[in-house]
């Protein structure tokens, strides 16, 4: 059955005639050039600048929840008033205590403070 | 290349990891490995020789660029083919590609005699003209199969299809490009 025989299909090959596969190849080499030679040249200080966004966006969600913590320890008085159980919960206080009664006899802002109302 | 011939050497993995410290040379051997593979799915998808180029030359350079995200380097080319599945499906980015890669110095395109080369680009074009008629899957199995010497077991892993629907799809396909092309073209040319 002729169903079963290949079909030729070498006049797609993009392999051959040769010359040609060797324009194709020197495209993509040409195409590549830029990447390779950013991989050769990869020191530890281009890799810092390579993660640079990531890194900075970290950077600053450290320092935002470092000045919210900073302002609500600074505060004195009233450090319930200014959030400090919303500060525990956003850092998950809480869950590590569980929601039984053991959560209602410590609550998540004295976990935080490590007993500094006391 | 078919996925699961012997393993060939150097091994991908090998060649990855020099990939990976910017080796060119090592880049250049994962280029003429897979270069047919990646123009028979681009192909598939695309129906568009040139097209099909374009998109493998992007692919290849988006892979090199993202060589840290394939987690298997011995499964190489099947990473790189989704790279070339999805770029074929967006291949309308990529006709400023083709303008910018017609300013390089061109080498001459022919090898052969005048005649030859005629003949081959005009049966090419008369092929083309066929594959356009199959649909994707028919086109990129008999492309994968008959060009590139792939297994149906192979095709059926990287299409997600039993290896009976991948026979079909090859028998079908088959069938339709000689009604359409006739058995005369084909055997004029394997004569040659």
């Amino acid at each position: 059955m002729n169903e079963e025989l290949p079909t030729d299909l070498s006049a797609l090959d993009p392999t051959q005639p040769p010359l040609a596969f060797a324009r194709r190849l020197a495209a993509v080499r040409t195409a590549a050039a830029g990447a390779l030679r950013r991989r050769r040249t990869r020191t530890p200080l281009a890799m810092v600048a390579y993660w640079r966004a990531p890194l900075l966006a970290a950077l600053f969600l450290v320092m935002l929840v470092s000045a919210a913590l900073f302002r609500s320890v600074q505060g004195g008085t009233g450090i319930d008033a200014v959030g400090t159980d919303e500060v525990a919960d956003a850092l998950l206080v809480s869950a590590v205590l569980g929601d039984g009664d053991d959560a209602q006899s410590t609550s998540p802002a004295d976990i935080l403070l490590g007993g500094y109302e006391q | 290349m078919s996925v699961s011939s012997p393993a060939p050497t150097p091994p991908d993995a090998d060649l990855v990891a020099r990939c990976l410290r910017g080796d060119a040379d090592a880049f250049d051997v994962l280029v003429r490995r897979y270069y047919r593979t990646a123009f028979a799915v681009a192909l598939g998808v695309l129906g568009n020789r040139q097209d099909a180029e374009d998109v493998v030359q992007d692919a290849f350079v988006k892979a090199i660029d993202r060589l840290e995200d394939c987690r298997e380097p011995a499964k190489f080319v099947q990473w790189m083919l989704v790279i070339v599945r999805n770029r074929a499906l967006s291949h309308r980015t990529y006709r400023k590609i083709r303008e910018t890669s017609e300013l390089l110095p061109e080498i001459a395109e022919a090898d052969d005699s005048p005649f030859v080369d005629a003949a081959r680009s005009e049966l090419a074009d008369t092929l083309q003209s066929a594959l356009a008629t199959l649909s994707k899957v028919q086109r990129e199995i008999v492309l994968l199969h008959d060009m590139d010497g792939w297994t149906h077991k192979d095709i059926a892993d990287s299409l997600g299809i039993t290896e009976v629907r991948s026979r079909q799809h090859l028998f079908v396909a088959r069938k339709l490009l000689r009604e359409r092309l006739g058995p005369s073209l084909l055997r004029e040319y394997s004569h040659e």
